[in-house]
């Protein structure tokens, strides 16, 4: 195989996945879905190993004219931290397929085609090195999220996907014009070469401002949070397990890709702000979390409170708060992805995610409430687990520059684990209540399915070599460029 | 710099006996589940022996272990690597010693139990992190070993998983903790930047560094954060050895099964605290004032945690308190530079706080549960080993002569008063109210009129040899263990050598001084304990202070433990929880979402004035397309011309 095109078909696979979904019976649309989100998994695991051309820390590199007029390139390839995230997007796209769900027969051509759809366009955003083809997949991504909200959400549904699209799209077109204008002071599109280059001066700052409140809005960062708490309870769960765990991530690998490196003195001089702001974020939506009274709506707050660490870090200006963002950008898709489904297997047993009403889970199930244990506490970054190792570097890595920042940040280790603990007692300890006295324990299918994550929580918190060598690259390369 | 594999085989084992519980506990036969964690433990505490033996010789003092690479980023280069030296070693000794100890009880003592392999499970994980604390070569590692602590605690604590006061309390520990681990993560990171290296030892080790500072006096870049970073590393000590303000979860961790309450006071837990502290003694000793700082937070907690067992009707809440309370003592005796008196206290404390745990255990199993002491009195016929044993344990933390905590008691106020006049007054009193606390205590179980019911009585009876033993091995200890430390060979002190450091500690006290205070604290153990058990015995209630006295305000303010916990109770879970709300419903709701909603009025609105303008949606889809296709011409022209 050319390693060329496979990145291509990482993007192509699920979307004529989709497109034959649409043209095939009904009854087939689960098969097609899960063959295609298979093959792309298959496929992306090569994405990580190096073996087509590399220019600096890229590799898999492939370039095909698309609008020469434009200078427009399908310009793909992948570093480091991209080919996690295509590992990430493709494993957790599987998982939100497998996962048992309820949906409705006339429905099924439209889940499985738009779960499919997301992750071809996933994976297409974080191969992409042309800001035009960047672009096409970043807001693309809005339409399968979209269709799924309106379709599948409850009774607010409709001012929900109408709040999702308004935010986005308002991102969108600040990040639609500084692409523009970095075409027009640069001339190309390609972003190896954007890099290269850098974008300096008042231009640049004005640009970088463009992308950087696309992706606050798209991370999200405190206070542009709003859309997502809404947006997580409309969806159906499985798939928030993609959308919170990989999706979730375009925030934070557009600030890293785009912000920190094409505009590294922009980055350096605007890093204080976006750093505080991820600080109150994290403070904020972890107090937030504390009192919500839906399972989904914790967790969304929950997200917020975790991406401030990566944002935090990415801006810290140093190579442990880089390294340790990125990190936490694999982690915490591992473990938001686990909890979801986990969330997703509750909800199928008792139809709603209202904390209120349960209790006594512990011994009623055992296995559901033991793993679920694991996930909360490698939420709460517990050392030996893999949520550890990035929020302990990021918080190293902003202290060194951001002392008192790292300071209030820090107490997130404490509102994490009064969101989580209370959240974990509240559910499985007491006596069990007359509701959940009837539900089951979780299938060999329904752990099994959560056996990969559980396995990754241990051995990437162990040993998390493994992402950080792989990224080191990429990240100095990106460090470097600040300094 | 010696490699010595075996240090990994020592919290090795009780991995291992965490990990075949986990998986196969519930196939297993109970018997063979708790035997599996026991003689795990016994084994690791072979294994401590044989390392004791390596690093107490002359020559070598350190043994490493081969480290593995764990986090590298930067110039940053986290190794998972383990350290013996005599320290670690004397906390490895405790640990597992007393930890099986507490093991084989256990077995016993839980017996009813049903989730008996899962108990055993999470005692093997705590004493596997326990390890790893004492054992770190670096301070992430000893971070790894401190959370993990604060996750079994958690699970061990909250136990009994359907009562809510047990997991009220587990969430509790483990929040509390958490406060105290934030600050350690504060004080690592200024380590870090400090000392680019977050090893102890070795040529850029902190301690070593820190060591040459104290030395030398110079602290070069290090001087502006001298004062913050102990007193950060302070704070997280308070966390988890239950010192003022963070004592809050330790006396209501007494909801876990007993064994467990044992196990945190005496053997785990608890120490990490004065171990950490006695780990980076350099770095509290470049600061004066935050020496100062950690006496009088010893002092003030010593004092304040005395006064509220005084009045505590519970039995294992007035052994929770006295445990704070003498962890003060500990802390004061770090704060006036006298480590290894602090590493000797720590030592014969978890001889004698073990015992007293697991006597009042053997003393509430046999009272079928009940912990009041209004209720019991008058078993010291019905129970003779747990009674004797117990009187054995009482007397020791008391400071009867010649028992254990006579002389690491006295070896402390020797130190305090070296220090300030002050310290020594308060902690003196503090120590005879410990002997009349406990005096009272034992009184109330063991004499006076029987209080308990028949039904009680007809259950009444001694403990199995399982949880005797253990009872008898710990008297043992509280009788003998005060002499390893004991004048003139001061053993102890010469095997701790490295935490004296030269120029820091106190010039040799005069002979005569030591003799007079070893004299008042002894006759202070013998007067008040003797006065209290004459004056108590032939109460019918066993107790000074009538039921109506009680009612007195000021009573009930120190049986309110200080209306502490009622405070924090008030500030951060009630007015807390009502902030949180408010903020949810007011400023994310109302305010931050109300102006994003406010963006599609405001579109709307200003379509409502647009749509004067327009006659058709063809021709606004038209302008539209222009004016893009306008934009994207422009900017490519721009593009081209550069």
């Amino acid at each position: 195989m050319d390693s060329k095109s496979f990145l291509l078909l990482l993007v192509l696979i699920p979307l004529l996945g989709t497109l034959l979904i649409s043209l095939s019976e009904r009854g087939h649309a689960k098969a097609i879905a899960l063959v295609g989100s298979v093959v792309t998994l298959l496929f992306s695991l090569f994405s990580l190993l190096p073996s087509g051309s590399g220019n600096g820390p890229f590799y898999n590199l492939s370039d095909a004219s698309w609008f020469p007029a434009l200078g427009i390139h399908l310009r793909l390839g992948v570093d480091g931290v991209s080919a996690w995230l295509i590992l990430l997007t493709s494993l957790l796209g599987l998982g939100a397929l497998l996962c048992p769900y309820q949906i409705p027969e006339e429905k099924r051509k439209v889940y499985y085609g738009a779960v499919l759809a997301l992750i071809g366009l996933l994976n297409g955003a974080f191969a992409a090195l042309d800001l035009v083809l960047f672009y096409l997949c970043f807001e693309a991504c809005l339409l399968p999220v979209y269709f799924l909200i309106g379709i599948f959400g409850g009774t607010r549904r409709r001012a929900t996907a109408q709040k999702f699209l308004i935010f986005s799209v308002i991102g969108a077109l600040g990040m639609l014009a500084s692409i523009l204008g970095v075409y027009a002071v640069a001339g190309t599109f390609d972003v190896i070469a954007l890099r290269q280059r850098g974008i300096a001066g008042e231009a640049g700052a004005l640009l970088f401002l463009g992308f950087a409140v696309a992706f606050a809005i798209k991370t999200p960062l405190f206070p542009l949070h709003t859309w997502q708490a809404d947006a997580y309870a409309e969806t159906p769960t499985p798939v928030v397990a993609l959308v919170g765990g990989a999706m979730a991530k375009l925030g934070t690998y557009g600030f890293y890709r785009f912000c920190l490196g094409v505009f590294p003195e922009a980055s350096a001089q605007y890093g204080s702000v976006l750093v505080w702001l991820a600080v109150a974020g994290i403070v904020y939506a972890g107090l937030i979390a504390a009192v919500q009274k839906d399972l989904k709506r914790l967790m969304a707050f929950s997200s917020v409170s975790h991406l401030g660490f990566i944002v935090m870090g990415l801006f810290s200006g140093n190579i442990q708060g880089v390294s340790g963002a990125c990190v936490q950008m694999v982690n915490h898709g591992i473990i938001a992805g686990g909890l979801f489904l986990l969330l997703a297997y509750l909800e199928n047993r008792r139809g709603t995610l209202k904390i209120y009403g349960l209790g006594g889970l512990w011994d009623q199930m055992p296995i559901f409430s033991r793993i679920f244990l694991l996930f909360t506490l490698a939420s709460v970054a517990l050392p030996l687990t893999n949520g550890f190792v990035g929020e302990f570097l990021t918080l190293l890595g902003t202290f060194k520059l951001y002392p008192a920042a790292a300071a209030v940040a820090v107490t997130g280790v404490i509102w994490s684990a009064v969101y989580m603990l209370g959240m974990y007692q509240r559910v499985f300890y007491g006596a069990p209540s007359r509701q959940v006295s009837s539900f089951s324990d979780l299938s060999d299918g329904e752990s099994g399915l959560l056996a990969p994550l559980a396995v990754l929580i241990f051995l990437l918190g162990i040993y998390p070599a493994p992402l950080l060598v792989t990224m080191n690259g990429a990240v100095e390369a990106t460090v470097g460029s600040t300094k | 710099m010696t490699i010595y594999p075996l240090l990994w085989v020592v919290p090795a084992l009780p991995l291992a006996g965490f990990i075949i519980n986990a998986l196969f506990g519930a196939q297993l036969r109970k018997r063979d589940s708790g035997l599996i964690a026991t003689l795990a433990i016994w084994a690791s505490f072979f294994c401590s022996l044989l390392l004791y033996s390596q690093v107490s010789g002359e020559k070598t003092r350190q043994l490493f272990s081969p480290a593995l690479e764990w986090i590298s980023a930067g110039d940053l280069k986290l190794k998972l690597e383990l350290v013996c030296d005599p320290l670690s070693a004397l906390m490895l000794l405790i640990i597992t010693g007393i930890g099986a100890l507490i093991h084989g009880y256990s077995m016993g003592y839980m017996s009813h139990e049903k989730n008996y392999s899962r108990f055993f499970t999470y005692l093997n994980l705590f004493v596997f992190f326990m390890l790893l604390l004492v054992l770190g070569a670096n301070l992430v590692v000893t971070f790894i070993g401190w959370e993990g602590v604060g996750l079994c605690s958690y699970l061990l604590i909250g136990f009994y998983s359907e009562k809510k006061s047990a997991t009220d309390a587990g969430k509790k520990a483990f929040i509390v903790n958490r406060v105290g681990d934030a600050a350690f993560l504060l004080a690592l990171f200024g380590l870090f930047w400090s000392f680019r290296s977050l090893d102890y030892f070795g040529v850029d080790g902190i301690v070593t560094r820190a060591s040459e500072m104290v030395a030398s006096r110079n602290l070069g870049d290090y001087q502006p954060l001298a004062f913050l970073i102990p007193i950060l590393l302070l704070v997280g000590a308070c966390g988890k050895s239950a010192q003022f303000p963070l004592h809050v979860w330790l006396p209501d961790a007494m909801e876990g099964p007993t064994p467990v309450s044992a196990l945190i006071h005496a053997a785990t837990m608890v120490t990490a605290g004065v171990f950490l502290v006695s780990r980076l003694n350099p770095i509290f000793l470049l600061s004066p004032p935050a020496m100062t700082v950690v006496a009088i937070v010893g002092l003030f907690t010593a004092l304040f945690a005395a006064t509220i067992a005084l009045a505590q009707n519970d039995i294992k809440k007035v052994l929770a308190y006295s445990t704070v309370s003498q962890l003060g003592f500990m802390f004061l005796a770090c704060g006036v530079g006298a480590f290894s008196a602090a590493m000797f206290h720590v030592l014969t404390h978890a001889f004698f706080k073990a015992l007293l745990f697991l006597g009042s255990g053997s003393v509430i199993h046999a009272m079928s549960g009940e912990q009041d002491m209004r209720k019991m009195g008058g078993l010291w016929k019905k129970l003779p080993i747990t009674g004797w044993t117990m009187a054995i344990g009482t007397a020791a933390i008391s400071g009867i002569p010649l028992l254990a905590g006579f002389f690491s008691k006295d070896e402390i106020l020797l130190h305090a008063y070296q220090g300030s006049v002050v310290y020594w007054v308060v902690a003196f009193m503090t120590a005879g109210m410990t002997a009349f606390y406990m005096t009272r205590m034992m009184v109330k179980t063991f004499f006076g009129a029987r209080r308990y019911d028949d039904h009680a009585a007809s259950h009444l009876h001694e403990s199995p040899l399982s949880m005797t033993a253990p009872l008898l091995i710990l008297a043992v200890l509280s009788v003998l263990g005060g002499w390893l430390n004991a004048a003139p060979t001061h053993l102890l002190d010469g095997w701790l050598t490295p935490l004296k450091i030269e120029g820091a500690g106190h010039a040799e006290a005069p002979g005569k001084l030591t003799t007079i205070l070893m004299v008042a604290s002894g006759a202070l153990g013998l007067v008040v304990c003797g006065l209290a058990f004459f004056s108590y015995r032939n109460r019918a209630s066993g107790d000074y202070v009538s039921e109506e006295t009680r009612l007195n305000p000021a009573f009930q303010l120190i049986s309110d433990k200080w209306r502490v916990d009622a405070l924090y109770h008030a500030i951060f879970v009630s007015s807390g929880g009502d902030f949180a709300r408010d903020l949810r419903d007011k400023v994310d709701r109302r305010g931050i979402d109300g102006a994003a909603r406010g963006i599609p009025a405001l579109i709307r609105w200003l379509a409502e004035r647009l749509k004067g303008l327009q006659s058709g949606f063809v021709r606004s889809y038209a302008l539209t397309m222009l004016v893009g296709a306008l934009l994207v011409v422009v900017g490519c022209m721009i593009g081209l011309a550069r």
